[in-house]
């Protein structure tokens, strides 16, 4: 029995609460379902993947934790993103463009090599990678590589299967119009916990709902065509 | 009076950067090793091993191989010399200013002026012997610039300020050591001046009459009565250095022994003046074949050879070598500063590298193009709002930059909009931009949130003639 537990020990598939140190900072994202799901928030090192549909969200729900670190003289790397990201949406949400470097390389390999040298560099306080389905070898060199570096490093992945990888937290988020559907994964140091819902919509969607009567002023909102 | 001249000359040159197969120099060679030049048919340089063998300088091809068979034979390149003796002065550069060239193997360098920062004589030698001290080489010196060259080519070797003693000395030289040409010596041998002191007691005008300008130009300067100017060393921006080898390499990993010495050469070249290489490149010339040049790169800048060498010993293996290896020379041109690395103490986890050496790294792989920034661009025009600086341009981000004017901007933005291809709901009311009509893309839009039925928030727009495109995602 002993040997069994000390072999899955060693192939690092046994989590002991007594060995890891509870990570004791967390970054809240703000969203208090998630945020006590995760007990506090995301990490402040180490991996998280965020897998999902494009477009869903899934970016927004991070940038608040972004936006968290700039105290910190830091920088943000962004490694292979599908589309260009947009400048006015990362001064809406308060990042600042002279900290934020953009890396695109033609190959896989190369853009895993790139956010390793981000993340253990130390120069780095998040690093976002979209990537196309990572190894247990890979992502296991990157949640050290983040740990050595104290980074956060969020991955996207849109397509492929789940694979358990030994990473800090691991997210499977869609979407039902208004609301996430948030499916905790893995989470170290945690218990699992079921799939919740919460919801996540942008700020005029929100405010074009509510009954124009609260305007106080003369102003009536154009309304689109339904 | 004019300055105090030292001249150094250097008699094998060529020979002390040829490199044996155990990584030892020619002079440490237990084979005796002599360079021959073509040109006079003589040796011109050997090492102590074929002085043993019975050789002497001066001889003739065939009488050397006569003497000794297993001598190895290096042809005489003046050019090779000049590049060894810009390296020295590179060297003597960091103890003493005024240098000046005499290709291919004397350096001049002016005393009188560094006595003011070295006290004496002897001190300012000490230190110059201790930069030059595996070297071979006569010197002198004097008052007078062509006299010095004339001692220090006689073997004068003595270094003393007094200012009688170097007139003393030549005097005691014979006149085969000096500048003038054979005819001239000749002429001089005719009407019976044989020696300096005999040149030197002949009234002018009684020479005068006899010879021509150049002659009583000469010995004036001898004299250390007219000014002679020289041109000054000025150091280069880069590092060069070159080794021949005496054994053709045909195994990469051989390279190594001769390619430390080199990196030592550097080290010092860089420790001496407080900068570090980010790239050294490593030309070898192949019997037959094109140079083949092989690159190193350390992201962090470096200029320890050790450190170098663990580079190059893990590059080593990816290199395949088409011809057998003649000579490496090693060139690093891209040199800056060496920077501390300034960590914060109260940080807790320290940096192991700063932004920029991240970057040099980043570059350095993926190519300067590869790392951007973004910039705002002053415009409404989504297509103009992303500007990307790339290749080390930094975005110059003013205070309204960096405050956001709209909401609800998508995160993901498409710089050529995608036409809508799925039914959407529209969520909210519309944005109108009408804007461009000065340049040539005049726009006008009106732009909504929309869902489609995956969930996806889109950046829809409408254009004036009711067609529907993507602009974005709000990923």
């Amino acid at each position: 029995m002993s040997a069994l537990i000390t072999q899955l020990k060693n192939k690092q598939l046994v989590w002991q609460a007594s060995r890891t140190p509870q990570v004791s900072s967390r970054l809240p994202t703000g969203i208090a379902k998630l945020d006590d799901a995760l007990q506090g928030g995301f990490p402040t090192q180490g991996m998280v993947l965020i897998r999902s549909s494009m477009g869903i969200g899934e970016l927004r729900l991070c940038l608040p934790l972004l936006q968290q670190r700039q105290h910190e003289q830091r920088h943000v790397f962004v490694i292979g993103a599908p589309i260009e990201l947009n400048a006015d949406a990362l001064a809406e949400h308060g990042i600042q463009a002279a900290r934020t470097y953009f890396v695109q390389a033609n190959d896989q390999a190369k853009q895993l090599w790139a956010c390793e040298q981000c993340a253990k560099s130390g120069c780095c306080h998040t690093v976002l990678l979209w990537h196309e389905g990572l190894s247990v070898s890979q992502a296991k060199r990157l949640q050290v590589a983040a740990e050595q570096g104290n980074c956060l490093l969020i991955a996207y992945q849109y397509r492929g299967q789940a694979l358990p990888l030994p990473i800090s937290l691991s997210l499977h988020i869609s979407r039902q119009t208004e609301h996430l559907h948030i499916h905790i994964e893995k989470q170290r140091g945690g218990w699992p916990v079921p799939t919740f819902t919460v919801k996540h919509t942008l700020s005029s969607i929100h405010s074009a709902q509510q009954s124009p009567a609260q305007t106080s002023s003369n102003i009536v909102p154009l309304r689109a065509q339904r | 009076m004019q300055g105090l001249w030292l001249y150094l000359r250097f008699n094998a040159l060529q020979l002390s950067h040829v490199v044996d197969e155990n990584g030892l120099g020619a002079e440490q060679a237990s084979h005796p090793i002599a360079v021959y030049c073509a040109h006079t048919n003589q040796l011109c340089q050997m090492n102590a091993a074929a002085a043993q063998a019975g050789l002497t300088l001066g001889i003739g091809l065939a009488a050397a191989s006569a003497l000794c068979a297993e001598l190895d034979i290096i042809e005489y390149e003046p050019e090779q010399e000049t590049k060894l003796l810009h390296s020295i002065a590179e060297q003597l550069y960091g103890v003493t200013a005024d240098i000046s060239l005499d290709h291919p193997n004397g350096l001049y360098l002016r005393v009188d002026n560094m006595l003011k920062l070295y006290g004496s004589v002897q001190h300012y030698w000490q230190t110059l012997q201790r930069i030059l001290q595996p070297r071979r080489f006569n010197y002198a010196c004097a008052y007078s610039i062509s006299a010095v060259k004339v001692l220090a080519k006689a073997g004068y070797n003595n270094i003393n300020a007094n200012p009688n003693a170097w007139k003393k000395a030549l005097c005691g030289t014979s006149l085969s050591y000096c500048e003038l040409t054979h005819k001239q010596i000749d002429a001089l041998n005719r009407v019976g001046i044989q020696s300096f002191k005999q040149l030197f007691e002949q009234p002018v005008s009684a020479l005068a009459a006899r010879f021509d300008g150049e002659v009583l130009r000469y010995l004036s300067q001898l004299k250390g009565e007219r000014f002679e100017q020289l041109a000054l060393y000025r150091p280069s921006q880069k590092f060069y250095q070159h080794s021949e080898l005496l054994y053709e390499i045909t195994h990469s990993e051989r390279l190594l022994k001769p390619l430390a010495n080199l990196l030592k050469h550097l080290e010092s070249y860089l420790v001496q003046r407080g900068l570090v290489a980010f790239d050294i490149n490593i030309d070898m010339q192949l019997r037959d074949k094109q140079n083949q040049r092989w690159q190193l790169h350390s992201p962090q800048g470096e200029s320890r050879a050790t450190a170098w060498q663990e580079i190059a010993a893990i590059r080593i293996e990816h290199i395949t070598l088409t011809a057998p290896v003649q000579g490496i020379s090693l060139s690093a041109q891209q040199l800056s500063p060496a920077v501390a690395a300034n960590d914060d103490l109260f940080a807790g986890k320290r940096q192991t590298m700063n932004a920029l050496q991240l970057l040099a790294r980043l570059q350095a792989k993926l190519g300067s193009e590869a790392i951007a920034q973004v910039q705002r661009g002053d415009d409404f025009r989504p297509e103009y709002i992303n500007r990307w600086l790339s290749g080390g341009q930094v975005p110059c981000i003013t205070q309204s930059a960096n405050q956001a004017q709209y909401y609800d901007r998508p995160t993901f933005l498409l710089s050529q909009p995608q036409p809508l291809s799925e039914p959407s709901k529209i969520l909210t009311s519309p944005e109108r931009l009408a804007t461009g009509w000065w340049d040539d893309a005049p726009v006008e839009r009106d732009y909504f949130i929309a869902q489609n039925p995956q969930g996806q928030y889109l950046w829809v727009f409408r254009t004036a003639d009711n067609q529907w495109f993507v602009q974005g995602y709000f990923a």
